[in-house]
């Protein structure tokens, strides 16, 4: 069914068609309505899954780590603050390989305390050993969670997933969803069979501490599960368009092909410069788009397949690493090693300070002419 | 042992047991050789009351088919806290180990 | 033991929950406490711990549980409960499985508190118990706010001493909406045992703390764990009682020995003065007569 929904209400869609057995959170701008949503379908009857709000975002992913672990199906959501200070948990539930979803929205951090977006708190995450999803559209959030069970109750990953959204432009603002039926969605998805698991008819002494080797092979194993979800996640991309129709890759290339400049960038304020690329594009210029949608595990040789021929590259960040720069820069030129192209840094949109077309075609015309690497900040 | 360097593609995905978790193992890990000194049950005295196996920490006491405790020398720890809490005090402290203490 | 339904000799026929062979130390009151724990409930429990002392009684691959048990972090013993029980529940398993939490005092005074006091504000049907060894025990025995006044720990070594009294974790959690809370010990394994039994059948919160000596911490030899615990609640140190919603029980009438007797003996009170003594005395004696006169609430014990 077609209805206009915001990103919110698509993260809460996505949670009910994907029929979630758990719910526990804890409220922060710009995440509430999505667990409103579920309160008020919880009240009506529509949700039979179980809905509780704990005591803080800690204590929330602490319950989602109980609830994954007895094999139900377990979905959370959070931002900025909440999601740091969930950050003791995501590494426990990374390392105990247990699967489940959360929808991170972003906003910027504290201090000066601000409501509105940046990538900050997601990205201080890339660490935490779980699988990121970065979507552009509404659409793209409700699918992505949907497909991030299918990925991460794979038995042979068993890693959480992080579906992120940025806060006040997808989730407060209404798009036009498609939203399949209940009946299309259990096909692809079927019911979670979790092998290692609490039940008292087989005890199994889980999350137990292991000292040197035997700790660093656990880590050892995390890391392969990430490097072998490659393969699962596009069987999981493929099999979803070919029953939906909508294509997901890992990099959505936009007009990359013949470009002599690209951007490469995340999120939301990708459609602003995808219509700065056609902008331009009218004029004779050749300027291309690359947004990296799956961030962790990051795919290090697609980038820089799609980047080979490619000169002039402006990677944009909208998020600092104090003392350092962007986060997704030094990432980049990694994958780019050996290379010798001209990439710069862009710090721009930090707070959700508004980005426009023309801002865009500024940072293109910038890095068409660069000579050296270089970092420079849009306000 | 001396470490080694391993490619990171010869790593293989363990599967399950890339997971932290254990299941019961059959053989006990033994903390014989933690004690000085051992409990040695006088069952002439004893009256099967059962503090002994309930307050041993450890669960070092098994019952055999009479009902008399038996001490476990496989995990017995050597605390002696059966020894002080037994109502008859038919249980006596044997040293194991170590120079010759006055008790 | 006449008014347990606890037959010691049926239950010795049963296979051990726990076994030997974990890291503790010999002589241990916190590992025994789980082994009372799972002989009372049964093997229809989950357990939930919180890092300290005995989440190091498992390591891989050894593990001496014969039950599902779990590690989360050390201040989410509540909220890892919470989640399992909603887990059990949307699966429909939640019938005749005891979720339980095991954590110390440090992890459940102090770092804890948010989580216990959510899980007991939202009446989950968890049994929280809370090993008392009145101090951080595995990071080297530090003050938390479970220590008494005037201990010796390495974070307030004599002459001061622990400055300040301890907190009442069962009156606080009575307050907080638990619908039953008790204070036990390791050296009154009936009473434990009974109380136990009596949470089983709660369909709410239940709070139980239960004082369990450390020989390291204290400073008492191995033997003697049992001893020191005793003398605590004889001395009336540590009350033995049952809040259900509101209505008080008190379990042990104590024979009010002498504090000296009970703190002497412990290493980490050898620095006492005779003026600190006499006013941990007084403190006590007066705390009693509150609660059996009906004070209860207003009785700040020891």
């Amino acid at each position: 069914m077609i209805d206009i929904l915001d990103g919110n209400a698509c993260a809460a869609w996505g949670a009910r068609r994907a029929k979630v057995q758990c719910v526990p959170v804890f409220p922060i701008t710009p995440t509430t309505e999505i667990i409103e949503t579920i309160a008020a379908w919880k009240a009506k009857g529509e949700f039979p899954g179980e809905f509780v709000v704990l005591d803080s975002e800690h204590s929330a992913a602490s319950a989602a780590l109980g609830a994954s672990m007895t094999g139900a199906r377990t979905f959370t959501a959070t931002s900025s603050q909440g999601l740091l200070l969930m950050h003791e948990i995501l590494p426990i539930i990374s390392g105990c390989r247990t699967p489940m979803v959360m929808t991170t929205v972003s906003r910027c951090l504290s201090a000066p305390i601000g409501l509105w977006p940046d990538h900050n708190d997601t990205l201080a995450m890339r660490d935490a050993g779980w699988i990121m999803l970065i979507c552009e559209t509404n659409q793209e959030v409700f699918d992505s969670v949907i497909m991030g069970y299918k990925i991460s109750e794979n038995p042979k990953i068993l890693l959480p997933v992080i579906v992120n959204m940025d806060g006040f432009v997808h989730s407060y603002t209404r798009t036009e969803v498609d939203v399949p039926e209940q009946k299309m969605v259990d096909k692809f998805l079927p019911h979670p069979e979790l092998e290692i698991r609490l039940d008292v008819k087989k005890p199994m002494t889980l999350g137990i501490p292991a000292m040197g080797l035997d700790y660093m092979r656990y880590r050892q194993q995390l890391h392969k599960a990430m490097l072998d979800s490659f393969d699962v996640i596009d069987k999981v991309q493929k099999e979803w368009a070919k029953l939906t129709g909508r294509k997901y890759e890992f990099l959505d290339e936009y007009k990359t092909k013949d470009a002599k400049a690209v951007i490469v960038m995340i999120g939301a304020n990708s459609t602003i410069a995808r219509s700065a690329v056609d902008t331009m594009r009218k004029k004779g210029k050749k300027v291309g788009l690359l947004r990296i949608r799956l961030f962790r595990p990051f795919p290090e040789k697609q980038l820089r397949n799609a980047l080979e021929k490619i000169d002039h590259i402006a990677v944009i960040d909208q998020n600092i690493c104090p003392g350092m720069g962007g986060i997704l820069y030094p990432e980049i030129k990694m994958a780019l090693s050996g290379t010798k192209k001209v990439v710069g840094n862009y710090i721009q949109g930090l707070g959700g300070n508004f980005v426009s077309e023309q801002d865009y075609i500024d940072i293109l015309d910038d890095i068409m002419k660069a000579k050296a690497d270089d970092r420079k900040w849009q306000m | 042992m001396l470490s080694k360097l391993i490619k990171e593609k010869d790593i293989k995905n363990l599967g399950k047991k890339g997971v932290p978790y254990a299941v019961e193992k059959q053989q006990l890990v033994e903390r014989a050789n933690w004690r000085t000194f051992k409990p040695v049950i006088d069952y002439s005295k004893c009256i099967k009351c059962g503090l002994c196996w309930l307050h041993c920490p450890d669960a070092a006491y098994d019952v055999n088919e009479e009902g008399f405790p038996v001490c476990n020398g496989k995990v017995c720890k050597g605390c002696l806290l059966c020894v002080d809490i037994c109502p008859v005090k038919c249980i006596s402290v044997e040293q194991e180990r170590g120079k010759l203490h006055k008790k | 033991m006449a008014d347990v339904d606890f037959n010691i000799k049926e239950e010795m026929k049963k296979p051990h929950l726990i076994t030997g062979g974990t890291f503790a130390c010999a002589g241990c009151n916190p590992v025994l406490g789980i082994r009372l724990t799972l002989i009372a409930l049964g093997k229809n429990v989950i357990m939930v711990n919180s890092s300290g002392c005995m989440t190091l009684t498992a390591t891989w691959p050894f593990t001496p549980y014969r039950i599902p048990w779990v590690h989360g972090a050390i201040e989410n013993g509540g909220s890892v409960a919470a989640g399992i029980l909603m887990g059990l529940k949307a699966l429909k398993k939640d019938k005749g499985t005891h979720v339980v939490v095991y954590a110390g005092d440090g992890a459940t005074y102090d770092i804890g508190l948010q989580a216990l006091s959510g899980m007991v504000h939202r009446k989950e049907k968890i049994i929280y118990i809370c090993y008392n060894n009145c101090q951080f025990a595995n990071t080297g025995h530090q003050a938390s706010s479970a220590t008494e006044q005037f201990a010796r720990t390495t974070t307030t070594p004599p002459p001061l001493g622990n400055p300040l009294p301890r907190k009442n974790m069962a009156k606080m959690m009575a307050m907080g909406g638990a619908d039953y809370c008790a204070t036990a010990c390791v050296s009154f394994p009936f009473d434990f045992i009974k109380k136990l039994r009596k949470a089983a059948k709660v369909e709410g919160s239940v709070f139980i703390d239960l004082l369990s000596p450390c020989e390291p911490g204290w400073l008492v030899k191995p033997n003697e764990t049992i001893k020191a615990g005793k003398l605590m609640v004889e001395s009336g140190m540590w009350p033995l009682y049952e809040i259900e919603k509101k209505k008080i029980t008190i379990n042990h009438k104590p024979q009010m020995i002498p504090v000296k007797e009970a703190l002497k003996m412990q290493g980490r009170f050898k620095h006492l003065t005779e003026e600190q003594i006499g006013e941990i005395q007084e403190t006590v004696i007066k705390e009693w007569e509150m609660i059996t006169k009906g004070r209860f609430w207003e009785a700040e014990e020891y």
